[in-house]
């Protein structure tokens, strides 16, 4: 028996998963460097999403912001790429994997102070 | 054609890492205000992402399973707005709790994707010599 958060997270992340695909298509297409932007760009993106809909969503209607929240913004947001992305970068250069990994984490933290802020 | 299976992949596979992602945050939830669950859903999520994104696996076919368990399920099952939103939130209770996520999170993550892609270095490495002389 499956509960109504996990299949709400559930759904939520199939559709966050595939935007993150598209997403890095279309990015890596346009960007042609080394800097991993697609993972870079919907990692923050993704953030600021969670944040607005934590603002609008999270008192006045918990379900819409579990689908949206844990799930859209959880599956589309990914932890592991930027780990190995990190990794990947630190062979050929240690200080672009180094500014991608601190920016990430750092700004990631801004965005999601900036978007409390803002709400 | 390969497009769509990749798009299926991928969507199925984002389903499947969101609801281990909601199984094990559901099932241990944090160790007080420490969001235990979300860092351990992300090391563990890049260990196997390592894993999957070594040469031996990508040269495997089908490629839209190597993309549904990589981009889908992993992708899916690690998080990286719920980690900001954590660590906002706990900066503001406990800092030093907070920074201590931030560096775990930042440390810990790159090193186990390292271990999985020194896994499976390792492993191939072992197997490499008895496969080339059957083939030869």
């Amino acid at each position: 028996m499956i509960g109504t958060t996990l299949w709400l997270t559930t759904c939520g992340s199939a559709f966050g998963a595939l935007a993150r695909y598209e997403v890095g298509r279309l990015v890596g297409g346009y960007a042609r460097s080394a800097f991993p932007w697609g993972t870079w760009l919907i990692n923050m993106l993704g953030t600021a999403l969670l944040g607005i809909f934590a603002g609008l969503f999270a008192v006045s209607a918990p379900s819409l912001f579990i689908v949206l929240g844990a799930g859209f913004c959880g599956g589309f947001t990914t932890f592991s790429a930027l780990s190995v992305d990190t990794i990947t970068l630190f062979r050929t250069n240690r200080m672009l994997a180094l500014v991608y990994l601190v920016s990430s984490l750092g700004l990631g933290l801004v965005v999601a102070w900036l978007v409390q802020l803002w709400l | 054609m390969q497009e769509w299976k990749r798009i299926a992949a991928v969507f199925l596979g984002g389903a499947i890492g969101g609801l281990l992602r909601a199984l094990i945050s559901e099932g241990m939830g944090g160790w007080g205000k420490f969001p235990i669950d979300v860092l351990l859903i992300n090391i563990t999520g890049s260990f196997l992402l390592g894993v999957i994104q070594h040469t031996a696996f990508r040269r495997i076919r089908p490629d839209w399973l190597v993309v549904g368990l990589g981009t889908g399920v992993m992708g899916g099952f690690t998080t990286f707005s719920t980690f900001a939103e954590g660590s906002l939130h706990l900066f503001s209770q406990a800092p030093v709790l907070a920074f201590t996520y931030i560096l775990a999170s930042g440390l810990c993550g790159p090193v186990a994707a390292f271990g999985g892609k020194w896994l499976m270095a390792t492993l191939t490495q072992a197997t490499k010599r008895p496969t080339e002389e059957v083939s030869a």
